[in-house]
């Protein structure tokens, strides 16, 4: 029976990690595995030379265990200048790529690609053996922004395995329950997350998180990073005390790792309590009800387009979700210092109304 | 028009859609448009999804209208046009007749919104240059 173009290219990457993995381990920096919990499932990452290491690792490390069982899937990543070795060659046409990333036809039955050309990432997911690849050309060619959510693609194509979706979204709250923020690029989303960092609710996420509806609405936190502009220091002069990674040529946003700056204040994740919909421009911060529709126009469109190879399933996942947490707006006035005791008085109220 | 004497089924796989109490969302993932449907947008547009016949469902609001204003009936014809050319329903013509079409009592005229910010990302993108070993080329920032 012929092979896939998929599982051919599938086996050829996999060919390559073995010789990656004897390249790193005969002179090139060891081999090294670390373990994480993402949403509930244990992914371990094994770097073939430590080239990948700082661009993975800051933004996932609040979620590294103890590699104390085997893991349920494993990423292998390699860099292949770093390694000496030659960048495999595209197994397909130019027409073939589509501007969202995956590789239209090495997208097939358990497998899934995709392709990024800075840094010249490739991303290969067989869920029929429970491995990903992950091969750059050269680390230092990756566009810097990709630190603080690497891996994006790879990392959802796992995640909607066990329904739990990767969705544009931020999320704050407590132990007991917290809520998602939604809204495009510029509504006040990433600030209105980090702002709270100063209050008592727990940081999940500013960007993408993971969601589960089963058995209840859950957010699972991905990457303990956030994103702002420079010029929202003004706003927020602590935010510079948020370990930021400042853009050399001052063009792209701050970077935060906060497990750097604040462990304390991550969460793993939280139920859901309620989705606000971030909208700017009021004279006051306060929270009303919305129409779940709302909510679906902010999160599902966003998502499907800045996750390579999402499909129907983003729609379907959405939807549960919307109907499964109440929609809010969270109608920004102009104190900054004020979206964190809105939130915390809503789910006050919330706790009151739903005891857990 | 032609089409409106057509069932139609929705254009699966790219186009998905959700019903919510008042409203329809309706995602194209091929084109990354999304397009919300309200008034009496959805109860139609649930009708030619489980086969009702476009025709029928003009008729309906024309009868509403007793013939003394053919408007109704002609933005239920636009309506559906802009469905199908939309790509979010494709032509049946071989379907056999399903759900009828039945007209609620103070149901409105369709309205249909439509939303294309991921349509500059997803669509006219197409990768133009490729390295040496096939790959897509970053562009300049």
């Amino acid at each position: 029976m012929a092979v896939s173009p998929a599982q051919a290219f599938r086996d050829s990457i996999a060919a390559l990690s073995t010789i990656a993995e004897a390249k790193a381990e005969g002179g090139f920096g060891g081999v090294t595995t670390r373990q994480f919990d993402l949403a509930g499932i244990s992914i371990g990452l094994r770097f073939c030379g430590p080239a990948l290491e700082d661009h993975v690792l800051p933004a996932i490390s609040h979620l590294q265990t103890e590699p104390n069982a085997e893991a349920d899937y494993t990423i292998t990543l390699w860099d292949c200048g770093q390694l000496d070795l030659a960048y495999p060659s595209a197994p397909v046409s130019k027409a073939d790529f589509t501007p969202r990333g995956e590789i239209t036809p090495l997208c097939q039955g358990a497998i899934t690609a995709a392709f990024d050309s800075g840094g010249q990432a490739i991303s290969l997911f067989d869920a029929g053996s429970r491995q990903g690849w992950y091969v750059v050309g050269c680390t230092r060619d990756i566009p810097r922004f990709e630190r603080a959510e690497p891996m994006r693609g790879l990392l959802s194509w796992i995640l909607r395995l066990h329904r739990r979706q990767f969705i544009h979204a931020g999320a704050v709250g407590h132990a007991d329950g917290g809520v998602l923020l939604l809204g495009r690029s510029g509504m006040g989303k990433s600030n209105s997350c980090l702002s709270t960092l100063q209050s008592s609710l727990l940081y999940a996420a500013d960007d993408f998180c993971a969601v589960s509806t089963d058995p209840q609405p859950m957010a699972h936190s991905i990457y303990c990073t956030g994103k702002t502009r420079h010029s929202d220091w003004d706003r927020h002069p602590f935010f510079a005390d948020l370990a930021p990674d400042l853009d050399p040529d001052g063009l792209e946003k701050v970077i935060y790792f906060l497990d750097r700056a604040v462990p304390e204040r991550l969460t793993s994740g939280f139920p859901i309590r309620a989705l606000l919909v971030v909208r700017q421009g009021f004279d006051e911060t306060r929270i009303v009800p919305s129409g779940a529709e709302l909510a679906m126009t902010e999160i599902a469109p966003d998502t499907a387009r800045l996750l390579p190879a999402a499909g129907p399933e983003v729609l379907r996942e959405v939807s549960r979700l919307v109907r499964a947490a109440p929609t809010y707006t969270l109608q920004l006035g102009p104190d900054p210092a004020s979206v964190a005791p809105a939130i915390e008085q809503f789910l006050q109220e919330v706790r009151v109304k739903q005891p857990a | 028009m032609e089409q409106l004497h057509l069932q139609f089924n929705v254009n699966e796989p790219d186009v998905v859609f959700e019903v919510f109490d008042e409203e329809v969302v309706i995602v194209n993932l091929e084109t990354g448009t999304y397009y919300s449907l309200r008034g009496g947008a959805p109860a139609i547009w649930l009708a030619l999804t489980k086969g009702a016949d476009g025709a029928a469902i003009e008729q309906a609001y024309a009868a509403r209208a007793n013939g003394a204003d053919g408007a109704d009936a002609a933005s239920i014809a636009a309506f559906i046009a802009e469905l199908v050319a939309e790509r979010l329903l494709r032509p049946a013509p071989d379907a056999v007749s399903g759900a009828e079409f039945v007209l609620e009592e103070g149901a409105g005229l369709p309205e249909l919104e439509r939303f294309s910010e991921m349509e500059d990302l997803l669509m006219l993108d197409p990768v133009h240059e490729v390295d040496p070993k096939g790959w897509p080329v970053a562009k300049e920032a």
